[in-house]
């Protein structure tokens, strides 16, 4: 992924691997099934 | 030297906490003009090898003490930090100076032309602004090893961190350079530098005070708080800056609910939970040390978790770079030569990131946060590390999570990140590891509870348990 970023996409090495490290957190978020009715947050409401 | 500069040379040199120093300067034993004077000749003195302070207000500060002095020589009553010397982290507004939030791009920016809300609530309660203070450039950071204006150094160890991204504004309290300071907490940037720095710090509620008149970061995960070196001041800096502001579209309307009454109560019948799971995975000995000292204060205690702490981590994180990212775009765009390349970076990634993943990350959260008040069904109070060890050394970039090296800059927060990215209170209570360093320990409440978590913390020094001084476990 790192040499597609960098490479084929142009984009810069730093971003590339701050993208990669963001994209493992990424796939902990989608990993997680949750019900269809849950709407997103706020969290709370003043 | 008269007897009140003399005096006030002794409270300025970090002696007094905040609530005498402000008794004292309302009787008229001290004035504020020479307890503003010897805060400044400590900065003077100190802040060259901290570097706590971006800006000091020398004149300024001179000028407000001296008409807080007149003003309680007519017999007006001025207020409840009458004369306490106060800073702030260099994302509030303060009239006349330029809000930089750490960056060298907003330099360029014409000064602010009023006060943050919160830095009128100081004033007005009497208390005297020294300056604004060093934080990781626009708050994305948990060292403020600042790109531009250099890095803080640890009072307590000039070769450690301070931590971030308020860094300046815990520095400061620690050095007894001000008593009480403002940061904010998007991630952990205040529980972080207060565990780094062994003061006191509190993250209120989401929407607890108003951020009117500070620079963003990520708009519903940013909450600003206070610094102090006591309970019992954190409490009254909180008192101080509660109060709607129909500005800020997240401040709640609640009524001011006043902790300081409340400190005495005492924690005999509260129930505490130690978090268990991912809240001790990769922590040091220190630090779990420190949270079994806090939970043993407890007589009703247990270990419980929170499922799922390490995605809520993970979304916060997501969450965090997606909307830095959008808020900095044009800036990304234009002038990326003037960004930190460690901060460019991350938040060019976050202008990759997929919808779906924000998207994912909010409905995470409300599912989060529903986990988190089954908990406080059970317990009163939540505890859990501020950080995973002590500070790391000035320049590190990776430490060892139980044996797993990883860098610093985004794993510093992995204990405050769940608790701020479902909004609840936290005080950060400062204990002392066996090897020196501080550390601290995140006393968490159901929402809108901060009185109770400042309740604890009161109670945890009153039992010498926790302390803004150096303290042997």
């Amino acid at each position: 992924l790192l040499e597609y970023w960098t490479e084929i996409a142009g984009i810069d090495t730093g971003v590339a691997a701050q993208f990669i490290a963001l994209m493992s957190q990424a796939d902990l978020v989608l990993g997680l099934p949750l019900p269809d009715e849950l709407e997103p947050g706020p969290v709370f409401l003043p | 030297m008269s007897a009140r500069s003399a005096n006030a040379a002794a409270a300025g040199a970090g002696a007094e906490t905040a609530i005498n120093l402000a008794a004292r300067v309302r009787r008229a034993e001290l004035s504020a003009e020479a307890v503003t004077s010897a805060a400044l000749a400590r900065i003077r003195a100190h802040n060259p090898s901290l570097n706590c302070f971006t800006t000091v207000l020398y004149e300024q500060a001179l000028t407000d003490a001296r008409r807080l002095d007149a003003r309680i020589a007519a017999g007006e009553d001025p207020g409840a930090l009458a004369g306490v010397p106060v800073g702030v982290k260099d994302l509030f507004d303060v009239q006349g100076v330029v809000t930089r939030a750490g960056s060298k791009i907003l330099t360029d920016g014409a000064p602010a032309s009023s006060d943050a809300v919160l830095v009128r609530r100081l004033r007005a309660a009497g208390a005297i602004l020294l300056g604004c203070q060093n934080m990781d450039e626009f708050a994305y950071g948990f060292t403020t090893e600042n790109a531009h204006y250099g890095a803080t150094r640890n009072p307590h160890d000039p070769q450690r961190v301070a931590g971030g991204s308020s860094g300046g504004s815990a520095a400061a309290v620690a050095a007894a350079l001000v008593a009480v300071s403002l940061g904010s907490d998007t991630n952990g940037s205040i529980r972080v530098p207060a565990s780094f720095c062994g003061v006191f710090g509190l993250k209120p509620t989401f929407g607890r005070l108003p951020r009117t008149g500070s620079f963003p970061f990520v708009h519903d995960l940013d909450h600003v708080g206070p610094f102090a070196r006591t309970a019992t001041d954190l409490a009254l800096a909180y008192d101080v800056l509660q109060g709607h502001d129909a500005s800020d579209p997240a401040c709640t309307v609640r009524p001011i609910e006043a902790a300081s009454p409340q400190l005495a109560n005492g924690v005999d019948t509260m129930r505490a939970g130690v978090l268990d799971g991912w809240f001790e995975e990769g922590a040091s000995d220190e630090a779990l040390a420190a949270v079994a000292r806090v939970a043993g204060t407890f007589r009703l205690r247990a270990n419980v978790s929170l499922p799922e702490a390490k995605r809520a981590r993970a979304a916060a994180f997501c969450l965090t770079a997606a909307s830095g990212g959008a808020l900095h775009l044009e800036r990304l765009r234009n002038r990326p030569q003037d960004f930190d390349p460690a901060t460019r970076d991350r938040l060019l990634a976050g202008t990759l990131l997929p919808a779906t993943v924000v998207v994912q990350a909010q409905r995470l959260r409300r599912w989060f946060a529903a986990q988190a008040a089954i908990l406080f069904e059970k317990v009163d109070v939540l505890l859990a590390p501020c950080t995973p060890d002590v500070a790391p050394r000035i320049g590190q970039k990776t430490m060892s999570l139980r044996g797993i090296e990883v860098p610093i800059r985004p794993n510093l927060g992995i204990y405050t990140q769940p608790i701020s990215f479902v909004g609840l209170p936290v005080v950060a209570v400062p204990l002392w590891s066996a090897s020196g360093p501080p550390i601290g320990v995140q006393v968490i409440t159901p929402a809108w509870k901060e009185a109770r978590a400042l309740r604890v913390a009161a109670a945890l020094e009153r039992h010498g348990i926790v302390s803004a001084q150096r303290i042997r476990p």
